[in-house]
């Protein structure tokens, strides 16, 4: 091990950064939907993770501390693009083809979709208790926002996707399951 | 003693997610024992937090757009680094022996509904459990608890089925290596036939892309089109679903 890097506070701190970026990476993705943005809004978290590092001041709380950036760096993005609308949200006819329809069909898109139609500060909430794990606590203080709202969001959403998504099995087609011998 | 009614979907919400405090968690599941309503409701919140976390489950970096922060070599200027990544580390461990202490409560948990049985025509208790990562540790709770349960039903006449699903990394547990961990599963294979498992057919289809090479799977495994699909087709058998 070089020793040198044991006290070298960048370097250090870039190998926390990249082994958080495919979290940070995910959750992003699961806001936004859109992979070269997710990878942007990583991008931009761990460059400001890396300035700010003197404001973090429990290394405890790195985690936390970073998601906090990630929702400030979405926040700002659709602050500086109000204004603008991604062609590839518009569907056009001719995309109407078996394959988009495929697409449509499966589950892991219903789902995605379901979770990006929430209201952004539901959509947070419910991806950072159920894919990151955090706490009620975490949560508020990542976004922000008191305890009690957090709940009542967490709530919201999750009764929302229940409406949409629980029966959506019974629409799709009986599963073929084959038996390796 | 509360029923159905008095429970609010918030505090059902904090209940799955390990939020409440012990005596809240003993009265919630003291009531889930007497109160079939009040199951159905927090397996439909457990419904949709294992949906959520299955869909975004095998959400990796993209290669192609993946870069590095540029890497200036800084030198140190201040010595407690050292102090902090220790704690950190301290904190991650603390945070794994944690989940391995909230797997335990899951298990507790399935232990406790195990009473209503949803599947309607049947009074066998039907219990999914699945596992995405390729943790021997999270291997060693499965395979003890599938034991556990599967041993003490037997003993007590009481039928169960169970399905171990693996997806992503998870699929090494399927894989036939011939490690100590197969192994065991093997002989939990041919010692219960009420065990299944499952191998998500997505999982294989990209592994054998990415290598070139077919994966082999252990005997009488069945190949599932999707883990995602498996798991909503089960819940809605009224088959109980446990994340590991």
């Amino acid at each position: 091990m070089n020793i040198r890097n044991l006290f070298n506070k960048n370097h250090e701190l870039k190998q926390q950064l990249e082994q958080l970026r495919p979290r940070l990476y995910r959750l992003a993705f699961s806001w936004c939907q859109d992979h070269a943005l997710a990878d942007d809004l990583a991008q931009d978290t761990m460059i400001k993770a890396l300035k700010n590092y003197q404001q973090l001041k429990d290394p405890k709380k790195l985690d936390s501390w970073a998601f906090s950036i990630l929702h400030n760096c979405y926040r700002d993005y659709f602050r500086r693009n109000k204004n603008m609308e991604d062609i590839d949200n518009h569907e056009f006819e001719a995309e109407q083809q078996p394959e988009t329809d495929y697409e449509n069909y499966s589950i892991t898109d219903a789902v995605r979709k379901a979770v990006k139609d929430l209201p952004a500060n539901q959509c947070q909430i419910i991806t950072l208790i159920d894919l990151e794990g955090f706490s009620y606590t975490e949560v508020a203080q990542i976004l922000d926002v008191p305890m009690g709202t957090v709940m009542s969001r967490l709530c919201r959403a999750r009764k929302t996707l229940a409406r949409k998504l629980l029966h959506y099995s019974e629409e799709t087609q009986a599963v073929n399951i084959r038996r390796i011998k | 003693m509360k029923r159905n009614e008095d429970f609010s979907d918030e505090v059902l919400n904090a209940f799955i997610d390990g939020e409440l405090d012990h005596d809240e968690r003993t009265q919630i599941l003291s009531a889930l024992r007497k109160d079939q309503h009040l199951t159905q409701r927090v397996c439909d919140l457990q419904k949709v937090r294992g949906l959520v976390q299955l869909a975004y489950s095998d959400e990796t970096l993209p290669q192609a757009i993946h870069s590095k922060i540029k890497n200036d070599h800084a030198w140190p200027k201040y010595s407690f680094v050292a102090m902090s990544l220790i704690l950190f580390g301290i904190f991650v461990g603390w945070k794994t022996s944690q989940s391995y202490y909230l797997e335990e409560n899951v298990l507790n948990f399935a232990e406790e509904v195990r009473d209503f049985p949803v599947h309607k025509n049947s009074n066998t208790w039907h219990v999914m459990l699945h596992v995405s990562n390729n943790d021997p540790r999270r291997f060693n709770i499965l395979l003890n608890e599938t034991e556990y349960l599967l041993k003490t039903h037997k003993k007590n006449h009481q039928p169960i089925e169970i399905e171990l699903l693996a997806n992503g990394k998870g699929i090494n547990l399927l894989k036939d290596k011939g490690s100590v961990l197969t192994e065991k599963l093997e002989q939990l294979t041919d010692k219960y036939p009420n065990l299944i498992l499952s191998a998500c057919g997505q999982t294989l289809a990209r592994l054998e892309k990415d290598t070139g090479e077919k994966v082999t799977l252990l005997p009488g495994t069945n190949v599932v089109r999707s883990a995602l699909y498996q798991v909503t087709k089960r819940q809605k058998e009224g088959w109980s679903y446990f994340r590991i």
